[in-house]
Parts: structure tokens; sequence; C-alpha cells
């Protein structure tokens, strides 16, 4: 699974936090979508751990946009955190860095 | 994961191929360059390989084998346009720029992680100081406030020059470019972001815009489809074409938009019509971008309404009718100042040449050599089994299972010899790439050479192709620096200032010949004799003939240069050579004139792998003879006098020997007394012109012969080149004729 959601009991039940696996290529796209569609109809809160994510290429960043679209239609809340550089070399190749809500380190 | 590093290193095997294709090439083009500087042709193709390699390195993120090959490229844009001309130190130049891109590309390709060496950069960086001389001669420079410094302009830059000096121009300094990728790219094996990366590096964005618009939500979306769609504001100094170029393996996948800087309102009217967004979405991205000003783009978008061509026609009936379309999209393409004839022009040329491309593609199939060898491997297993196969056909005596026995042997000849010319290849190309070492190394000795090819189209094995190549390397850098004299020398004996050394193969019976010849000084028999007693080859005493004296220069450790030269003379050479030559079962023999010239003679087997044997039996073993040597056979005469082993063939004396005594066999003496009354044959083999006869007990007839190589412990036996499989199982030795002509002759 590429995605794995973290057990955390201190969460609220409508909200997770995702751990995102190394590989966000076309390779495992459809792999990608599966869990994100799987933890979406569950949640209302997501956090994306970015920090094991060491590759990335446009498929892997349109599931992002897609998600965060969805999101907004839906009025759900998606979140990133530690964003790993490759992730961030991609955001600011595009400059979608905007795109996204963060939680930025402290 | 694992089909991902496959597909990579698949990308990089073809880079690789390519890039070393693309560099022989360029070399080649550059030492023509230097007999024919003029010709615009080839400095288009120079041009050209060189812009295909920096392409391709671009896709790969090599950055060190982009940014040297851009200046490089962009000395040779300007050869092409004319602003500067070939001398001498130019080709050098540009040929050592050559070298270094080729190592470049070797770097990445082995290591890429690692950075660059030290002295790998040195060279580069001393190369680029004289690149950028070539580059920073004056031009004339065109008032404007868009020259480029050093990079030189294009046609299409000065274009674009031109056009910005006129009205009507947006204020914009940029390139704005608009991609939409198809759906499939990415299910292509190709990431859009790999583009925008290379177009980052030939120039740098000034703003970039990813739209979102086509992206579906997670319901919809198919994860393996592409949906963005990109707006860039880039400041690059490149031509038209090189941003065109970064696309040039996506130009059928998606829509591309390339307005230069300081394009007409109305290129921009029309992007805005051609997009696939809504027109407001679009200008408020230019906008934003900053590409056009807000008051730019409401001229534009009242520019398109204004355009929308209103006709009258009178028909036939004398009324007028009222025609209203959009412009025609030939005439938009015209209006755009994009689209200017020179550029349909390049367009035009560049499919053409793709055509001409896929026309040669049909042609040629690359296919891995290792399949290749498997390939042959297995059709040597299906010639042994074809052989067991009629062998038994044949005991069973049954006249239909012999026929068809006999088809399938015919057909399975066939096969065999049909893949071997698979990997026959013509020896040119290795030919070819002396003519640079020839050039750098009589330019470094001073000398005039002149390098004179024929037979460049001799088909021979791959392999044999490829490990041939060193030693003739070898024997061509020997011949410049001990054989070739001095001009003065040259012009003092009567000679031409310009030496000629000739290189040339040829087929002969069954053997590839290839002959390197120099007209240069000759081997001198007495500096010959002289050293070879000082090296304690020979005695004082010992009388050698002309040809044993020439052998002596293969003898290892045997050196005649006075002077040890980085070139050649260390006494390590002319043996390596013959033993490289021996290993592809192949032998070297020199015939040399003093004052007058060398020459090499080398003989090589077609092919390592399947051969026409001739098996014959001496005692209880078979052996094959190589059915090319093979002249004839006749009968041993045993009441003739045995005066030495020396047989009268037709007036001819011709040395023979026996086979069971030189392979010592066991039965063979002991065969000898079985033999009393049956008659013993002898076969006539020849060999580089000469004869002599092998002494068997039996002819059991032709066989094709897979040959096997022997182990390691076997290597340095004398007289056995190889082990085959016989159609009963057996083996059988082939014999190494060629080593046992050195026992006879």
């Amino acid at each position: 699974m590429s995605f794995n959601k973290r057990e955390d009991a201190s969460r609220k039940t409508d909200s997770c936090l995702l751990d995102v696996g190394a590989d966000m290529t076309i390779y495992s796209a459809a792999d990608n979508l599966n869990d994100i569609k799987g933890y979406y109809s569950q949640f209302n809160h997501f956090e994306l751990n970015l920090s094991a994510v060491e590759e990335v290429d446009s498929s892997g960043i349109q599931l992002l946009l897609s998600l965060v679209k969805n999101a907004k239609k839906d009025d759900k809340q998606v979140v990133l955190s530690e964003i790993s550089d490759p992730v961030i070399e991609i955001m600011d190749l595009l400059d979608i860095r905007s795109h996204f809500d963060w939680i930025k380190p402290e | 994961m694992n089909d991902e590093t496959n597909y990579l290193a698949e990308g990089l095997q073809i880079f690789s191929e390519e890039s070393s294709e693309l560099l022989q090439q360029s070399e080649y083009i550059l030492l023509k360059l230097e007999d024919e500087p003029d010709s615009e042709e080839l400095i288009n193709d120079l041009f050209r390989t060189i812009h295909t390699i920096k392409g391709s390195a671009g896709l790969f993120g090599f950055d060190d084998v982009v940014s040297f090959t851009h200046v490089a490229e962009s000395v040779m844009g300007r050869l092409r346009d004319k602003e500067i001309f070939f001398d001498d130190d130019l080709i050098g130049l540009l040929l050592d720029s050559r070298d270094q891109i080729s190592q470049l590309v070797a770097h990445v390709l082995d290591n890429a992680e690692l950075p660059i060496s030290d002295t790998l950069k040195e060279t580069g960086e001393g190369l680029l100081e004289k690149l950028h001389k070539y580059l920073t001669t004056e031009t004339p420079i065109t008032s404007s406030g868009l020259t480029s410094k050093t990079v030189p302009k294009t046609l299409t830059d000065i274009e674009t020059e031109l056009e910005s000096a006129e009205s009507e121009r947006v204020g914009n300094d940029y390139w704005h470019i608009s991609i939409r990728f198809n759906r499939n790219v990415l299910a292509d094996g190709m990431d859009p972001l790999s583009f925008l990366r290379y177009l980052n590096q030939i120039g740098h964005y000034i703003s970039i815009t990813t739209l979102l618009t086509d992206l579906p939500l997670l319901d919809d979306i198919n994860p393996e489809e592409s949906y963005l769609g990109f707006e860039i504001s880039l400041d690059s100094n490149g031509s038209k074409e090189s941003i065109a170029d970064v696309f040039e393996f996506v130009k059928e996948d998606c829509q591309l938009h390339i307005l230069p800087p300081r394009s007409k309102l109305s290129g921009y009217t029309s992007l805005i019509d051609a997009l696939p967004e809504e027109n407001m979405t679009i200008g408020g991205i230019l906008v934003a971008s900053g590409a056009l000003t807000k008051e730019e783009l409401l001229e534009a978008l009242e520019y398109q309404n204004a355009h929308t061509v209103t006709e009258t026609i009178e028909n036939d009936n004398n009324e007028s009718v009222i025609i209203q379309s959009k412009p025609l999209l030939g005439n938009v393409l015209v209006e755009k100042s994009m689209t200017d004839i020179t550029t349909i022009d390049a367009a035009l040329n560049k499919q053409e040449k793709i055509k001409e491309n896929k026309n040669a593609d049909q042609q040629s199939v690359r296919v891995n050599a290792e399949k290749l060898g498997d390939l042959i491997n297995l059709v040597g297993e299906l010639v042994i089994s074809s052989a067991h196969t009629e062998l038994k056909a044949k005991q069973t005596e049954q006249a239909e299972l012999l026929e068809t026995a006999e088809n399938l042997t015919r057909l399975v000849e066939e096969i065999r010899d049909v893949t071997l010319s698979l990997r026959m290849v013509q020896i040119g190309d290795t030919f070819n790439r002396f003519k640079r070492v020839v050039r750098d190394i009589s330019k470094e000795l001073g000398k005039k050479v002149d390098l004179k090819i024929s037979g460049g189209d001799t088909e021979l094995d791959k392999m044999v192709v490829e490990k041939i190549s060193d030693p003739l390397m070898h024997l061509i850098r020997n011949s410049m620096d001990h054989g070739i004299e001095t001009p003065s020398v040259r012009t003092a004996v009567g000679k031409s200032e310009t030496a000629v050394i000739k290189l040339e193969a040829y087929h002969d019976s069954g053997s590839i010949v290839i002959e390197i010849s120099d007209d240069g000084a000759g081997l001198n028999p007495d500096v010959l004799i002289a050293k070879a007693i000082e090296n304690g080859l020979i005695t004082a005493k010992q009388q050698l003939t002309p040809p044993e004296i020439h052998r002596l220069i293969f003898a290892p450790g045997f050196s005649t240069a006075k002077e040890v030269t980085n070139i050649s003379g260390r006494g390590v050479g002319m043996d390596v050579v013959n033993k490289n030559i021996e290993a592809l079962r192949g032998q070297i023999s020199v015939n040399s004139k003093l004052g007058v010239g060398t020459g090499f003679t080398i003989r090589l087997p077609l092919t390592l792998a399947i051969i026409e044997g001739f098996q014959v039996q001496v005692g209880n073993a078979s052996y094959v003879i190589p059915l090319d040597l093979v002249e004839e056979c006749i009968e041993l005469d045993e009441q003739e006098p045995k005066k030495g082993e020396y047989v009268d063939l037709r007036g001819e004396v011709m040395p023979y020997l026996h086979l069971s005594e030189v392979f010592n066999d066991g039965y063979g003496s002991h065969s000898n007394i079985n033999r009393k009354g049956k008659r013993e044959n002898i076969v006539v083999v020849q060999y580089a012109g000469q004869k002599a006869g092998l002494v068997v007990d039996e002819l059991l007839g032709e066989h094709q012969t897979v040959i096997k190589p022997l182990g390691k412990i076997f290597q340095n036996l004398k007289g056995i080149s190889g082990a085959t499989i016989l159609g009963s199982g057996e083996v059988a030795m082939i014999i190494d004729v060629p080593a046992l002509f050195g026992r006879v002759v």
C-alpha cells in the first residue's frame, strides 16, 4: 500500500494522518488513487505526510491536485506536512505551492 | 519499480548507442570538412548531430553534457549562418570538443552520480574558453533592445528582432509558451515534467501557470492520463527552433504554441483562440504571467471580434450574400508573427527529414547483440542436432526418411548462413575511425600522411571487427612512427612529400584479408638482426631468410626505435598484435623492402561460430579440417621412398605430416600395423599461398562444424583450434591448419 493510515488515538474520528509511500510516479499511480479514494470516503480531514516520497512525476502531482480540488468541492480539508525535497522541487518547477495547504515545520 | 528501472536502463541504452553513433558521425563529418570546408551540407549535418546529442542528453538531465555541448553547438550555428568560417584551429578545436563531449557522455553513462573529474573539467574549461572566442567575434549588431550577448543569433532571432522593431507589438520581452499535453503522454512513458525541466535549462522561467481546468475529480480521474496544461513565460536567448526542439519527442502528443518576445498582438489573439480553455481564463493567465498588460488583452479580444471576416459575395441572382467567417487558419498562421516563411520552410524540411528517418528505420532494426548471440548458439545446436538426425536416418536406410532428413539439413544450412550473415558488419566504419588517428598523429609528428582506404564494404563478423580494431590501430601508429620518414627526408630520397598508408580489405578463400601498407622506409634487416642478437633472440651465427628476419619484429620485447615516443616504441606492441590476431584464429605476415615500404597482411576467418568442415579419421578419433582450406585429397603412395616427408604433387614438392604422429595418437602407432595394406590419404591444404599435406586414415566427408571453444587447460595446445560435436555425439578436434603449417613449411 502506498498510502498508510497512521494509527493515532488522539485524532478525531473524522480525521486521519496518511503516510505517503516513496513512489508517486505513474508506476504506482493506480494503486495510489485506489488508496486515496478508499480513505477519502471515510474521513473529512486529511493530513498527508510527504516525508517519505522519493520520486514524483506529473501523475503523482495530478493526484494530489485532484484530491485538493475534490476536497474543496466537498468542503473537506487536506493539508500537507513534512514535504520531501523531490516534491518541493516539482512544486516549485510548476509554481503550485499556493494550491496546497501546508503545515509548516515548527 | 523494477519496470521503471528497466525502462530507464533501456532509455539510457538507446541514448548510449545513439550518442556514440552520432559522435562517430560528427568526427567523420569534421574530417571531411577539413577537405571541403565550404560544404553547407556537411556543416548542417554537423550541427544536427551535435544538436541531437544535446537534446537527448537534456532529456536525461545530463547537465554537464548539455552545458558544454550547447557552446559547441552555438559555434557550429555561427558556422552554419556564415558568421564565422573554418580555419585549421577551429577544426582541431571542434574535434577536441567532440572528444570532450564523448568523454562527458561516457562519464554520465558510467557514473552519473559522481561529479566529473577535475581533469575533465579543466579540459572542458580550456575548450570553452577557446570556443567562446568564436562566439564573441564581431558581428553586425542590430539596433534593438533585445540583443543576445554571447549566444550567436540564428536567423529566427534576427527576425524576431526585426519584428520587434515594428509597431503593434506587445511590451513583453519574454517568450510565451503554451503547452497542453495529450492524455496519453504519461502512458507512453514520457513525463511532461522532464520537458519542463529541460526547458528551464535553455532559458529560465519568468513565470509558469499550471492549469487545472481539465483535471477531473477523484472519481473521474484516470491516474495514468495526463491532464495538466502550462502557460510559461520564458527568458531565453535561444531561437524558436531550439525552444520547439525541447518538445521534439512529444510534438505529436501535445498542443504547443510558442510566441517570440514582442510578438504581434494578433499572435496572442490567435493563441487565446486556439487554446481549449475559456478566452477570459486564458486572458487572465496571460495578464497574470505578465505576457500581456490588461490594455493589451482588451485590445486583443477586440481584434479578435473585429477580425471575424465579413465578405460580401454576389451570387448568380445578383443577390448579395453575406458570409461571416472567422479568419481561415492559414491566414491566421501567416498573420501570426510566429510563422513566417522561413519557419514554415524549416518545418517542412523537418517533416521531410523525419520521413527520411522513418525510411531508414524500416531498412534496419536494432537488435540486442546478446539476442543475436543466443540465436547463433541455438542455430549451432540445431546444426548438430540435424547432423545427428541425418546420421540416424542413414542408418535406417529408409529412402523417404533419408529424403526428408536431407531436406532438413539443407534448410538448416540456409538458416545457418542467414543467421551468421546477421552478425556480419562492414569493416568500413572501423577503417574510417583511423582517419582521425592518422590526422592527429601526423600533426604531432610533423609528417604528411594520406590514408587510403579500400574495400570498406567487406563484411565480417562483428566480434572480429571489434577485436581487430586495436591491432590495426597499433599497426597504423607503428607505421606512422617508425615507417614513414619526415617530409624533408622523403624529398631527399626522391619520394613525394606526402606519404601514403593503404588500408585494404578483401575476401580470399574463406578468410578475410586486411592489408596495411606504407611507402615509408621499410624494415632494415641489419638493424633487426643486430637488435635480435642484442636481445638474445638469435645468435650471431644463425642464418635467417628475409621473411624470418622480418618476423623478428613479432618477438616479445622487440623494439627498434631508438627513441621511445609516446606513440610507439615501448617494446610491447607487435607481439601483442600477433597474439590478438592469433586469438581470432588469424595470422599476420609482414613484407618489407628497405627504402620502399612495409606491408602487413592479416588473414582472419570470416566467422567465429560455425564453419564448413571436412571430417577425417585418424586412428579412432575424428578430426575436422576447415573446408575452405582443403584443396584436394590424394592417395599416399607407400611405395615411394620416405625422403623426409615430401611428396611429389604433379611435379611440385609438397611437404606432409602424419596427423597420428602430430597428435601422438596411441591408437595411431598401434593401427600402423593394422593399416598395412590399407591406403592412407593425404588431404592437401592450402594456406596463405602455400600447400601442405596431412596424412589421415580415412576421409569422412563434409561436416557442418559448430566451433566450441576449448577449456583453459587446452589453451596452449598447438595444432588444435577448437572442438566440435559430431552427429553421433562424439567430440572431434578442429585442426588448426595455420599452426601445423609452422611445422612443415
